[in-house]
């Protein structure tokens, strides 16, 4: 055990994630949070589970990573996900001459892709496009990002090692020397400035990594690139369902509760705070999803909203971002930036919230010349409802 | 979808319990959310409210909207046809700050060994391996819309804890636990308590409707 306090900046799946392994790993943890959890980008995710097999052509270890994450967060987190499995459907020439090499792409990435009779996609999914010409079986499934991410929080706190504060915004990084000493942060429920001080610092903001870090004089890229979700009110498929070519806008329908919702697009935003879905984007979807659901047309309109992705790196073109890479790095600031104890965590996605938080917490114990061993694939997590258990944490 | 911005006057209620009047241009086709955002970002960062999913789905932003109980992610402004709308934290929450309410109250009394139940979709569809049912969340987003607008604020655990129970019921086989669960609906505070207005059926913004899963906890007693 150690005695290291550790403050985390940021309150998404990734930070409180990193929280619950540094927890469990011994480490005292203050989270910071200038909204309420999960207010960023890890909320407003449109929920799918990712097996990696949309990654597999691009990038086979985020696909192999992706299947191991997806497989260790059903085991963990059953209450949060919807477990139906997903189905990948060609619908023309160019999505036929996709499939091959897809099935192929995921199998080398350990995903257990099939190709499954069109008829009995049909019977699996009644709603799906008549006209598709082959479906691919992958066992994606849904999250409900909020109870996925305060389940992880319900753990951290079950240590006696959490400690979170909600509506607490860093306004200053106070250093000296090469050390981060305090942050200085505007507790808006008290409305007042308080210090909060550690030995360890991680930056764990999603979009607003860049903001965070230059508070510390450190130039980190990140391109918040926001994308619209359209939900509509009935529930249409049991699967997650994507179509069978290159990641692309309006690719997937995921479906949630008594929601059918289609994602999504993608542009370049300076602002993470205010994502502000175009009208155009909302045409465009409505249309993506009928091609695999001819019912869609039908649906009622519940609503669309917009998430800024945490894409690690920098680019001017929207081409350039789409091209960023999905995969999270975990940044020591003591290599180039000068700065000994502060880490900042970057890029990823929903699906892989905790291998960055494994992932940093190594890092850190390595820092420490520690070897506690991480354990959070191995313990089933609390009941999300936990996290009420001792009243607000604010 | 048709863009039109309009002048919205937006008051809210903060935790000196005074009205603060913004002035805001939104498109009409956004939601009370994104006016709550607006305002926080470009106006007054001081202002507290809670949010994540911004679609219906994870049940923090309920609030007090022209004082019904509403999720403010799901609440248009175009519905406002005068433009003003007032914002108040739920009641019979303890208020942490401005819209932020304290919800441990009522979740400390949900039921629930799953959030999952089966999806109604399907049902005697094929599935692959694997897949013994298809399943989907369950409907309560756990918001307290049902328990702030329910008029008996004194000893009664409310709706929606009830409806947990009820939901549990249907999903407990073994006899023991269900027999628990029944005493805990027919506590003093439980069942009886309930004074039958069902305002908490209109309240729920996800079709739970509180006050008939109570009524069938009546038929079981």
């Amino acid at each position: 055990m150690t005695h290291n306090h550790v403050v985390i900046i940021g309150g998404g799946g990734t930070a409180i994630a990193t929280m619950y392994d540094l927890c469990l790993r011994g480490f005292k943890v203050t989270l910071i949070e200038k909204g309420e959890l999960t207010s960023g980008t890890t909320g407003r995710h449109h929920g799918q589970l990712h097996c990696g097999a949309r990654y597999a052509m691009g990038d086979k270890n985020i696909a192999r990573e992706c299947m191991a994450e997806s497989a260790i967060l059903r085991k963990i987190a059953p209450n949060a996900i919807e477990y139906n499995m997903g189905m990948f459907v060609a619908l023309n020439d160019d999505d036929m001459q996709y499939k091959n090499n897809f099935i192929q792409s995921c199998l080398e990435a350990d995903i257990p892709a099939k190709e499954i009779p069109t008829s009995l996609a049909f019977e699996y999914e009644k709603e799906l496009n008549r006209n598709i010409k082959a479906s691919v079986l992958v066992p994606d499934g849904t999250i409900d990002p909020w109870r996925l991410a305060i389940s992880f929080a319900s753990g951290a706190l079950k240590t006696n090692n959490a400690e979170i504060k909600t509506y607490h915004e860093v306004i200053e990084i106070n250093k000296n020397g090469k050390n981060i000493e305090s942050v200085t942060v505007i507790n808006h429920i008290k409305n007042k400035k308080e210090i909060i001080k550690g030995d360890i610092f991680i930056n764990a903001t999603g979009p607003w990594a860049g903001n965070i870090a230059s508070l510390a004089g450190i130039d980190l890229s990140v391109s918040p690139s926001p994308g619209t979700m359209l939900a509509m009110k009935t529930r249409i498929s049991n699967m997650v369902v994507s179509r069978l070519h290159k990641a692309g806008d309006g690719d997937i329908v995921v479906p949630q509760r008594n929601l059918t919702i289609i994602g999504s697009t993608q542009w370049l935003s300076d602002n993470p705070d205010i994502n502000i879905v175009p009208p155009e984007d909302i045409d465009f979807l409505n249309k993506s999803a009928i091609d695999i659901f001819p019912c869609f047309k039908h649906l009622e309109y519940h609503t669309a909203w917009a998430a800024a992705r945490p894409l690690f790196g920098k680019h001017n073109s929207l081409e350039g971002v789409r091209n960023l890479s999905r995969d999270f790095a975990i940044i020591d600031h003591k290599v180039n930036d000068n700065i000994d104890n502060m880490i900042s965590i970057v890029g990823g996605k929903a699906t892989t919230l905790r291998a960055m938080g494994e992932v940093a917490t190594n890092m850190i114990c390595k820092k420490l010349g520690l070897e506690n061993k991480c354990e959070t694939a191995n313990i089933i997590l609390p009941n999300y409802r936990e996290y009420y258990r001792g009243g607000y944490h604010g | 979808m048709d863009k039109k911005i309009n002048n919205y006057l937006i008051s809210i209620k903060r935790d000196n319990g005074k009205f603060m009047n913004f002035n805001i241009e939104m498109d009409s086709s956004l939601t009370v959310i994104d006016a709550l955002d607006e305002i926080r970002v470009n106006l007054d960062p001081t202002i507290t409210y809670r949010h994540s999913c911004h679609h219906g789905s994870c049940g923090t932003c309920a609030c007090l909207i022209n004082a019904k109980e509403r999720l403010a992610c799901m609440t248009f402004l175009n519905e406002f046809k005068d433009n003003k709308i007032t914002i108040e934290p739920l009641k019979s929450f303890k208020i942490i700050s401005d819209l932020v309410v304290d919800i441990s109250s009522m979740i400390n009394n949900m039921e629930g060994s799953t959030y999952l139940r089966e999806s109604e979709i399907g049902k005697d569809s094929l599935k692959p391996d694997g897949i013994n049912n298809w399943q989907r969340f369950e409907n309560c987003i756990e918001c307290g819309s049902c328990i702030s607008a329910c008029p008996v604020k004194n000893d009664f655990i409310g709706p929606s804890p009830l409806a947990s129970i009820k939901r549990e019921i249907t999903k407990q086989v073994d006899e023991k636990n269900i027999e628990k669960l029944k005493e805990k609906a027919f506590k003093k505070n439980g069942v009886d308590s309930c004074d039958k207005q069902y305002l908490c059926n209109k309240a729920c913004p996800t079709q739970v409707y509180p006050g008939k899963q109570i009524n069938d906890l009546r038929k079981i007693k």
